[in-house]
This record gives C-alpha cells, sequence and structure tokens, in this order.
C-alpha cells in the first residue's frame, strides 16, 4: 500500500496534478532565480565574455551550455530509468527543419551583434548594464515586428516539419546510447575548447 | 551579518567568475528539477512575446486578437496573459542575476562594449542585434533557453539544428563585427 | 596521479553516460524512451458549442464528404477529408476541432496532423451525430428537475443560437448527459497557466 502511493508520485508534478497552478507559479520564481543565478555566476551577464567566444577567447558560453545540457540529458535518463519522471509527458517543441536552421542563423548574427541571448540580457540588465536593457528593448521590438509581419510569415513558419520528435526517434537507436554520443561530442568539445583558448590567448 | 552583505556589495574589486563547467552542472540540475516539477522546460523569449502581446491587446485589443501569432499567448481571455509560467520565471532571472551580481560586487550601473565603439553606437547595436534576434527566436520556436538548452536535454532534433545554425551563423559574422568587441 | 575538478568531472559524465548505453543495451524494453503515444484530446459538443457563441477563435475541420458538408455542417466548419489534410496549414495557434460522423476518422486524422507537429488539437466527442442529438434538438424533460434549471437554460438558448429547438421527452432525464460533461471536462477549466511552449 505504501509502496503503491510512492510509485504514483513520480513527475512531472505538475502534470500528474500533484502541484496546482499557483504553486507552479511560485516554483517558477524560484526556478528563474536559480536560472539566473548561475548565469550570471558564469560570467554570461557580461556582453564581452559572452561576444569572446566567438572570437576562440574564452569559450564559457559553449561549456556551461553543454555542460548543462549534458548534466540534464544524464539527469533525465536516469530519471526516467527509475520511473521517477516520465518522459514522454516533458513538452517536446515540434521539430520545423527550415524556419529553425534559418531561425538559427539569424539568432546567431543577432547573438554576436547586440552580445546578449534573451535570457543573458535579462541577467545584464538586472546587474546594471544598460545595453543589456537595450538588448530586451530590441528583442520587444523585434517581437513585436515579427507578430505584425506573421499573416506573411506564416507559411514558412510552418514547412517542413517533422513533428515531436528526438534523435532517439529520428535515429531509432536506444536512449542510452544516444546519451552516451552525444556527452562524448560534448566532452571533445570541452578538450577543444580549451586548446583553443590556450592558442588564442598565447597569440595576444 | 548585514553588514557583511553590506560590505560585499560594495566591494571595489569583483569577485572572480565560477568555473563554467560548475555553473553549468548547476543550471542542468535547475533544468533537470524543471522537467520533473513541471514536464516543460526553461525559456526567456516566451515571456518578452507575452509582455507583447499583452501590451498590444492594450493599445489595439482588435488587431491583437485577430492576429494568430498573438493568441496563442493570450489565451482564452479569462486569465491575465501576464499570469503565465514564463513571465514569472523570467522575474525570477532579474531577481538571481542581481542578487549573484550584488554579492559578487558586480551589480553597478554600467556599459559594456569594446574599446573601438563609443557608447551611442554600443546602444544602436545592442539594439538592433535584439531585433534580430527576436526575429531569429520567434522563427525558430524558442531561443537558447527554450530551445538549445531545454530542447538538447531531450535530444530533441529541432534544437540541435537550431543550435547548430546559432553557431555557425554567430562564427560567421564574428570576423565583420570585430571591430566592437576588440 | 592528481586529477583536476574538471578532469573529475568530466569522467563522471563519461561514467553515467557509458552506464546509460549498457543499461540500454541489455535492457532495450526498459529503456527505450520513444515518443510514440500521442495522447488524443476530445472535446464534447457542449464546449465546442459555447466557444462558438462566445466567439472565441475556433477552427473546426469537417472529415465527411463534400455531399454531407453540403447538406449540413456545423457554422464556420471547413471541409477536408483524410485524403486532402496533408494541404491544411500546421497553425497551433488556433484550438481547432475534427470532427466527422465517425469518431474513427477524426482519430486518424488527429493522429497524422499531430505527427506533422500539430498542437492545441481536439477530437470532437460524438462527432456530428451528438451535435445534432446533443445541441441542434437536444432532448429535455418535460418537468426539469431540481438543481437542472441552469443546464436546461444553457442548452435551451444553445439549441436556439444554432437554429434548433428542444424535444420534450416523458421519460428519464437527458439532462444527465450535459451535467456529466461539465463536470468532468478538462476544457471548462480556465486557462491553463503553463504554455508549454517558448
Amino acid at each position: 500500500m505504501v509502496r503503491a502511493e510512492v510509485m504514483d508520485m513520480n513527475g512531472p508534478f505538475y502534470i500528474n496534478g500533484w502541484i496546482g497552478e499557483d504553486a507552479s507559479l511560485v516554483f517558477a520564481l524560484f526556478i528563474g532565480l536559480s536560472f539566473g543565478f548561475f548565469l550570471e555566476r558564469a560570467g554570461l551577464g557580461s556582453a564581452k565574455k559572452l561576444a569572446a567566444q566567438f572570437y576562440g577567447r574564452d569559450m564559457s558560453v559553449f561549456k556551461m551550455m553543454f555542460t548543462a545540457i549534458i548534466t540534464a540529458m544524464i539527469g533525465l535518463f536516469w530519471f526516467n530509468q527509475f520511473g521517477l519522471l516520465n518522459i514522454e509527458l516533458v513538452y517536446l517543441t515540434p521539430t520545423f527543419v527550415a524556419p529553425q536552421i534559418i531561425g538559427g542563423l539569424v539568432f546567431g548574427v543577432g547573438f554576436i551583434v547586440g552580445g546578449y541571448c534573451p535570457g543573458t540580457s535579462c541577467v545584464a540588465g538586472a546587474t546594471g548594464s544598460l545595453d543589456g536593457w537595450m538588448n530586451v528593448l530590441g528583442l520587444l521590438a523585434g517581437i513585436l515586428v515579427f507578430g505584425e509581419l506573421y499573416p506573411f510569415i506564416k507559411t514558412f513558419y510552418n514547412t517542413t516539419p517533422l513533428g515531436k520528435i528526438t534523435f532517439v526517434d529520428y535515429f531509432d537507436i536506444p536512449a542510452g546510447v544516444m546519451v552516451f554520443i552525444l556527452v562524448l561530442v560534448a566532452l571533445a568539445g570541452f578538450w577543444a575548447s580549451e586548446k583553443i583558448e590556450i592558442k588564442t590567448n598565447s597569440k595576444l | 551579518m548585514l553588514a557583511l552583505i553590506k560590505q560585499k556589495i560594495n566591494k571595489d574589486n569583483p569577485d572572480p567568475y565560477w568555473n563554467p563547467y560548475v555553473s553549468g552542472i548547476g543550471l542542468g540540475l535547475v533544468l533537470l528539477s524543471t522537467f520533473v516539477v513541471m514536464g516543460r522546460g526553461i525559456g526567456a523569449s516566451g515571456a518578452m512575446t507575452s509582455v507583447v502581446a499583452a501590451t498590444s491587446n492594450i493599445v489595439a485589443p482588435n488587431h491583437t486578437q485577430t492576429n494568430e501569432f498573438y493568441q496563442g499567448y493570450l489565451g482564452d481571455g479569462t486569465v491575465n496573459p501576464l499570469k503565465d509560467w514564463l513571465v514569472f520565471e523570467v522575474l525570477g532571472v532579474l531577481i538571481g542575476g542581481f542578487l549573484s551580481g550584488a554579492f559578487a560586487g558586480r551589480s553597478k550601473i554600467k556599459i559594456e562594449k569594446g574599446l573601438n565603439i563609443t557608447t551611442n553606437r554600443r546602444f544602436q547595436y545592442a539594439f538592433v542585434g535584439g531585433m534580430i534576434m527576436a526575429f531569429g527566436t520567434k522563427l525558430a520556436r524558442g531561443c537558447t533557453s527554450g530551445q538549445a538548452l531545454t530542447g538538447g536535454a531531450l535530444m530533441n532534433v529541432g534544437s540541435w539544428l537550431f543550435m547548430i545554425s546559432l553557431f555557425v551563423g554567430a562564427y560567421a559574422t564574428a570576423w565583420f563585427v570585430r571591430r566592437l568587441w576588440i | 596521479m592528481k586529477l583536476s575538478l574538471n578532469k573529475k568531472l568530466a569522467g563522471l559524465a563519461f561514467l553515467l553516460s557509458l552506464l546509460a548505453m549498457l543499461i540500454s543495451l541489455i535492457f532495450p524494453s526498459s529503456a527505450s524512451q520513444k515518443r510514440a503515444s500521442i495522447k488524443i484530446e476530445y472535446l464534447s459538443v457542449l464546449d465546442l458549442a459555447t466557444e462558438i457563441r462566445n466567439r472565441k477563435p475556433v477552427r473546426l475541420i469537417d472529415l465527411r464528404d463534400d455531399s454531407s458538408f453540403a447538406a449540413f455542417h456545423i457554422p464556420t466548419a471547413e471541409p477536408y477529408s483524410l485524403n486532402n489534410l496533408q494541404n491544411l496549414e500546421i497553425n497551433s495557434s488556433i484550438k481547432t476541432t475534427l470532427y466527422s460522423d465517425e469518431v474513427d476518422i477524426s482519430e486518424q486524422a488527429f493522429y497524422l496532423l499531430a505527427d506533422r507537429g500539430m498542437e492545441n488539437l481536439f477530437v470532437l466527442n460524438g462527432g456530428i451525430q451528438d451535435w445534432y442529438d446533443r445541441i441542434l434538438y437536444p432532448k429535455m424533460p418535460k418537468t426539469i428537475p431540481d438543481n437542472y434549471e441552469d443546464i436546461a437554460t444553457q442548452i435551451k438558448s444553445l439549441s436556439a443560437y444554432f437554429g434548433g429547438h428542444s424535444i420534450y421527452v416523458d421519460e428519464g432525464n437527458p439532462l444527465n448527459y450535459y451535467k456529466g460533461i461539465a463536470e468532468s471536462s478538462p476544457s471548462t477549466k480556465t486557462k491553463r497557466l503553463i504554455r508549454m511552449g517558448c
């Protein structure tokens, strides 16, 4: 009996009805607080540090991003494995190949011109960077432009759909194998980042 | 105790940044708990879209409500569009960022820019960069938080495409705008 | 040999993911983590009728043949068939409801569209038949029992709004049908605060 109750208490808590709407908003505040905290701690609230990524001087952005990704990825695998979280119930953004590739390229251009991404511009603004606030204003203006142009972009926005799909489905290989491959890729990336930093900074 | 905090906030030499791998693990655990508790990931641009949709809905309600893009953010009209999970999360980001910066002696009014450009130019580029980025993020259905981090951890095909394109786009442009930063 | 913190962390990540791979290969079924199951969401005719009357943005897809559509369809519906469904634009920002005279067809269409990434998608529970029997020409008891006045008024006004009328019956209480929906239907709850996308 006790065991059955324990078994029931698995994730996602919100979707399984364990926490309500208002509690989820309090939790959002707490999650955001920790999110902002870690971004700032690693220095991702500084435009100069973010931009240095793309000149090979400081690869912190890459390092932090991929560490976070593989940490959560490994965690998801093991939580799912032990039945603590039903991964099928976690929301997955549907894939639309062309808009997401073009969107990524455009985003990259904006990133290096503005010096921030949406999350880090908020952190920068919060720590007193006026250029961070300018970037936030630019983001709001850009979203407005996108919204107004949406009727014309709609067709492209919805082209090349693949549905909600992960690499596990796409390549049809076991999840653990995919996790292992991506962790290897990340570790190789970290090793390369350390080398690149040493190489670029010794030239300066 | 209070005096200690005050001293920390007002110190002249900011603390060094944390090891990016350690901060990355922290961020990864935050993301993981969001998955477990909410069944969704984190985000940033979605909250900004809610703000735009809500503001636009006050200025021009008819125009906004007939636009399909905004409809998704306005909901059915029974709940204020700003009472949204991501909006609360981004409020938290502002507080968390400020606190972390304050305790390390980094929360001060400043302008981050390269040595070779003026403040005005920096503001213009920050604004224009934001606009370009907003377009990319909305086209791709998410930003570095909502797509790259969240979808990256879920091994989402579209998120990895977005992430790779993001780095390609930024590295390809970096050389042309090097005067901004170097 | 002393390892730096970074190397220890890298080793930990390597080990945990190596174990993940091994466990996936040894027990392929338990660790499949496939997303094969798409859950169909249903919308009741009562909720749909209320939404149309309140001028909520809804999109209705009629999956019956052309002659049935020409003869009668739910207001604002667009005709489609399973064969030309690929022409339907994927648009998740507007609530889209599928209906037919057989629920099987709506469910099949649901899978086709959900596979292409469409969200905010529903199947009309009971299809066109329930619309006809429960909204356009609803059955009413001759004397409305206590506690059923509200729902009876609501159904009568919906029926009149869509150009139908109530049919009075002697036996039973057909209003129980609506009462059940009103109590169990998830869509009568307010907007979920958690919009899942970014």
